[in-house]
């Protein structure tokens, strides 16, 4: 339990570290569109997989969060925001498809690998009828539909 | 079918409507941000009165998950808060500016205590209408400052 709530602790402040220190000043709209974008997936998703009861998340970082809301704060509404507007802000744009795709294949990897250990060895996640591959599609799958938000919403501006 | 699901329909029907009637080509992504943003507010707000047990949401779209109604701070605030930015008053003057403010500040309150006294998607444990008056005019004043602050931004790169 304590070990749980640690991690998830230290969730939060590498989160607002990287926010602070990894996006540069005139780069927050950009942040702002990305984190606002991922959000309008991941509420519904996030809501709908515990729903379901595919996912549970056993511990949250207060011990009565799982009265009001079983999804999981701190991957959706941090780690995995934050994942994104970094995917985002470095992605490699010039590059062509083939190191394009290592790239999401990698971020998404990351995102996953760090949710599977956690359900493997925390109480932090536990996978029902989940499996890893169904994270790794659907992260992969937010990240592209972000990065397509995105670069829309930039291309109007200049 | 339950009367509150056939609300939660009509609202679901209603804003698609209502965004497509109201965005422009050149008001889309100031339109959408704002959407965005206020689903943010509100599910904050939502989630503190839910924290601090001042309102209860017994008819719900996920019952299991969460006891946060999502209709509300996904389609139903984010749509006022939407309008309000499309048509706020910017040359308008001090009176002006009150009045839309206090205008808007009536739609979700009056919508609130309806739903409240008529239906099971709200009930109000500690919570009144002149409550949902006052943080109803903090969100929207919490939205503009953002909005404007953004919309700058972009105007700028504009340039």
């Amino acid at each position: 339990m304590v070990m749980e709530r640690l991690i998830l602790a230290g969730i939060l402040i590498i989160s607002f570290v990287i926010a602070w220190r990894f996006i540069p000043a005139e780069k927050a709209r950009d942040a702002f569109i990305l984190f606002l974008s991922i959000q309008f997936f991941s509420w519904p998703i996030g809501l709908f997989v515990v729903e379901m009861k595919w996912i549970e998340y056993p511990v949250q970082l207060f011990p009565n969060d799982n009265n009001d809301y079983r999804s999981s704060l701190y991957f959706e509404f941090f780690l995995f925001p934050i994942t994104a507007i970094l995917f985002n802000l470095y992605y490699p744009s010039s590059r062509r498809v083939i190191p394009k795709l290592f790239y999401y294949l990698l971020i998404a990897g990351f995102f996953t690998c760090i949710e599977f250990i956690l359900e493997r060895f925390t109480k932090l996640v536990d996978y029902h009828k989940w499996q890893w591959y169904w994270s790794y599609f659907s992260v992969m799958l937010i990240l592209y539909l972000s990065h397509k938000y995105y670069k829309w919403f930039k291309r109007g501006l200049r | 079918m339950h009367k509150e699901f056939w609300i939660l329909m009509i609202i679901w029907a209603a804003v698609p409507i209502i965004i497509f009637l109201n965005i422009r080509n050149s008001n889309k992504r100031v339109a959408q941000i704002t959407f965005l943003f206020s689903q943010s507010i509100a599910w904050l707000y939502e989630f503190v009165q839910i924290k601090m047990q001042l309102v209860a949401f017994p008819y719900r779209e996920f019952p299991y998950a969460t006891k946060l109604s999502f209709t509300l701070h996904y389609l139903l605030f984010p749509t006022i808060g939407m309008l309000f930015i499309l048509y706020y008053p910017k040359k308008g003057r001090y009176v002006k500016t009150l009045f839309y403010f206090l205008l808007f500040g009536t739609i979700a309150p009056t919508y609130s205590v309806i739903v409240e006294r008529t239906t099971s998607l709200v009930e109000y444990h500690h919570w009144n209408w002149a409550l949902g008056f006052v943080s109803s005019i903090i969100m929207l004043s919490l939205l503009k400052v953002f909005v404007f602050w953004f919309e700058k931004g972009m105007l700028m790169r504009e340039e």
